[in-house]
């Protein structure tokens, strides 16, 4: 029997959508604060309002509860889920008066990548964007990371982790004091790391001719975009704009480090290294990784145009760790021609992209986790076939120390991992449909759920809007989970059957 | 009107005369056949000779001397075809000048799209001295210098990295840039300013109901 939501989730629901509207308006008084220094009174006056219209509508969401309770975990899957919608809509709706979208649902999409960090925009002319807008992009940017990994440390999404000191050990009615203080430490690493960054790529730019202004303005930027790996640029041209090796290889690193548990970031921070070293997925990805990268490499040599080694090496790494990493950085923008990057490599790169790279991080796809428990419980089911019914199986994770892996895990591993194919499987055969070449149009697909958004031949800006709608879909599943939102519309769908039945039922009474 | 002496003979009687005319014009007739037999013989010879010489070479790479005048869509969008090919777009300047740290005394620019062709933005590597002709880089509120260069195109470039480029070799300017900075108007803030007061009332006010119910 599925559950139905009753009137007081939805109040208490309300309550939380409103909190979360209020904070959306809190955060657009930074580009404001931005705009009224570079002078861009345009974009201020449609910050200033619509910051307030978050507030009116925050506070009138709050009305409906007055005195919140404690959430429980459906509650707390339903909140994430449609907070994501409503504040990629509200964020939306300054950006579509900036004249840059050529329609509403455009620049709600661009929204939906930016807060679920996926490096996609179908904005015109990004070039001549407002610093206001630009650094209203990032900051949803920021948001949307940060959401995701206390999502991840709180709700369940980092599996190996949740289901030994969450759920089973304080109950689901902890939820909400856990997750603020889970949100403190989030915010605190990651702003530690964007402004290490930052200064970082700042004075590179110094370096390479940029004004001291300018330096810092794409410096700070492209930090927020490295630790987030939302891959975001403020310019059109992308990382290619800055023509650099050292911007590039110090974005990959800081990538890299987002690719990481936060957890095991803050270990590293403290200097024990050795939790980083030992963990299990950290050697998956050292071998998952290298395996493919050799078949990358290999391609790209073999096939492409460029016949300068070196280049194509240091290319090629920087790409494939873009891609693995699920950042979605290019520094050479074509990756769809074939002349450039062969049909082999941008397969390898798919493949990374669509695995991705460790649990409680802002990066997408099945995750190196999953990939190790489905890997680790598929030869565990070939050595039971050949040992004796007494022998006792157990299978390992390092993470943080030793860990048991559970009948329950392994089930929702591989159910996570059917459900991502199925997902890439869905998108690509939409793209099928709509007359886009097989190739384009998984590698799309996979881009978009696993939140990377790599370069394909698909140009979004002239895709038809159902097409960008199920790409829609793809990136919000991707980010927040399949499973929980899954259960989530079906139970919503529950609900209102079942409300429909009732008053069918009543009408039929009461004629009675 | 006189006739050769060996043909005199037919000149006797009116009939000899007609039969004389029909016999000329048959000769005049073939002689024309025979000519231009001849010609469309000659002809034909000489246009097979053309398709020997003119065979497609399928193997033969594009021609860099020839000059493509393009726009830079086009060229960001994959056309293979001017791959290597010397290239002359027009387009605004944005962002910033880059240093060229493989190329010493070149700058990298990049020029976006004009108005009213498809969007699309390309680098540029330009001499040093080529940036003294860019009065305002675009960008919000500035429409930068249009400039017009002629260079090559690579679409992935074996000298930076397999990157999409062109390295000019003439830059000139098309037009100036110019400034559109914004203009304050209290008018345009009252509606913000409206909404953000609405906003802190209801606060104020959802806090009084909370602290009533307590």
């Amino acid at each position: 029997m599925w559950l139905h939501f009753t009137l007081r989730d939805a109040r208490s629901i309300s309550y939380y959508l409103g909190v979360i509207l209020i904070a959306e308006g809190f955060a657009m008084l930074i580009p404001f604060v931005f705009g009224c220094i570079a002078g861009e009174w345009e974009a201020v006056a449609r910050y200033l309002f619509w910051a307030g219209t978050c507030g009116i509508c925050g506070t009138g969401l709050r009305m409906i509860r007055i005195y919140p309770e404690g959430l429980s975990r459906q509650q707390a899957t339903m909140l994430s889920g449609l907070g994501w919608l409503l504040v990629a809509f509200m964020g939306a709706c300054p950006l579509w008066m900036s004249g840059h979208f050529s329609s509403f649902f455009n620049a709600f999409f661009d929204c939906i990548a930016a807060f679920t960090t996926t490096n996609v925009s179908i904005m015109n002319d990004l070039d001549h964007l407002s610093y206001a807008d630009n650094i209203w992009r990032f900051v949803m940017a920021f948001s949307g990371g940060i959401a995701v990994v206390v999502l991840a440390l709180t709700m369940g999404e980092d599996e190996i982790h949740s289901h030994h000191d969450m759920y089973y050990e304080e109950g689901a009615e902890r939820i909400l004091p856990r997750a603020f203080k889970v949100l403190r430490m989030v915010i605190r690493v990651m702003l530690i790391t964007i402004a290490t960054f930052a200064i970082l790529q700042t004075v590179l730019l110094l370096f390479h001719g940029f004004a001291p202004l300018r330096a810092a303005y794409h410096g700070s930027l492209l930090a927020i975009s490295a630790s987030t790996t939302s891959g975001l640029s403020p310019m059109q041209n992308g990382i290619m704009y800055y023509h650099s090796w050292p911007v590039a290889f110090l974005l990959i690193v800081a990538t890299l480090f987002a690719g990481i548990n936060l957890r095991i970031r803050i270990r590293v921070f403290r200097g024990r290294v050795g939790s980083f070293l030992h963990d299990t997925a950290t050697r998956a990805a050292g071998i998952w990784w290298l395996l493919l990268l050799v078949v990358f490499i290999s391609s790209l040599v073999l096939s492409s145009s460029i016949t300068n080694i070196g280049s194509l090496i240091t290319t090629g790494i920087f790409e494939f760790f873009a891609a693995a990493t699920t950042s979605g950085f290019s520094i050479i923008n074509v990756q769809y021609n074939p002349q450039v990057m062969p049909s082999g490599s941008l397969l390898a790169l798919c493949i990374v992209t669509a695995i991705g790279a460790s649990s409680g991080s802002t990066t997408g796809g099945v995750q190196l986790e999953r990939l190790v428990v489905v890997a680790k419980s598929s030869v565990d089911t070939i050595h039971r076939a050949i040992s004796p019914d007494s022998a006792r199986h157990v299978i390992v994770f390092h993470r943080l120390g030793r860990r048991i892996v559970g009948e329950r895990l392994i089930q929702t591993s591989m159910l996570m991992f059917i459900l991502y194919i199925a997902m890439y499987t869905v998108g690509a055969l939409a793209g099928v449909s709509y007359g886009y070449d097989a190739v384009s149009a998984l590698s799309q697909s996979i881009t978009m759920a696993s939140n990377a958004g790599l370069n394909t031949a698909i140009d979004l800006t002239q895709a038809p809007d159902p097409l960008k709608v199920i790409y829609l879909i793809e990136m919000w599943l991707g980010r927040l989970g399949v499973i929980p939102m899954l259960g989530i519309m079906a139970k919503l769908v529950f609900t209102i059957s079942a409300s429909i039945n009732r008053s069918i039922i009543q009408r039929a009474r009461n004629r009675s | 009107m006189t006739y050769p002496s060996h043909w005199h003979h037919t000149y006797d009687s009116a009939r000899g005369t007609e039969y004389n005319k029909a016999m000329y014009a048959c000769l005049y007739s073939f002689i024309a056949l025979l000519m231009c037999f001849a010609f469309s013989c000659i002809c034909s010879s000489a246009y097979a000779s053309d398709e020997q010489t003119n065979e497609i070479d399928q193997q033969q790479t594009p021609d860099s001397s020839f000059l493509y005048d393009t726009t830079i869509s086009d060229l960001v969008n994959g056309d293979t075809s001017k791959q290597n090919s010397t290239v002359q777009v027009t387009g605004e300047v944005v962002g910033d000048s880059v240093n060229a740290d493989e190329n010493p005394g070149k700058k990298w620019i990049t020029l976006d799209a004009l108005p009213g062709e498809n969007s699309g933005s390309i680098s540029v590597l330009i001499d040093q001295d080529d940036l003294s002709l860019i009065d305002t880089y675009g960008e919000y509120a500035a429409h930068g210098t249009v400039l017009r260069v002629r260079g090559t195109f690579h679409m992935a470039c074996q000298t930076h990295d397999g990157i999409i480029d062109i390295h000019a070799d003439n830059v000139s300017k098309v037009e100036d840039g110019y400034q559109t900075p914004d203009v304050f108007t209290l008018q345009s803030m009252i509606p913000g300013i409206l909404t953000c007061l609405a906003a802190v009332l209801l606060a104020v006010l959802y806090h009084f109901v909370r602290e009533r119910q307590r």
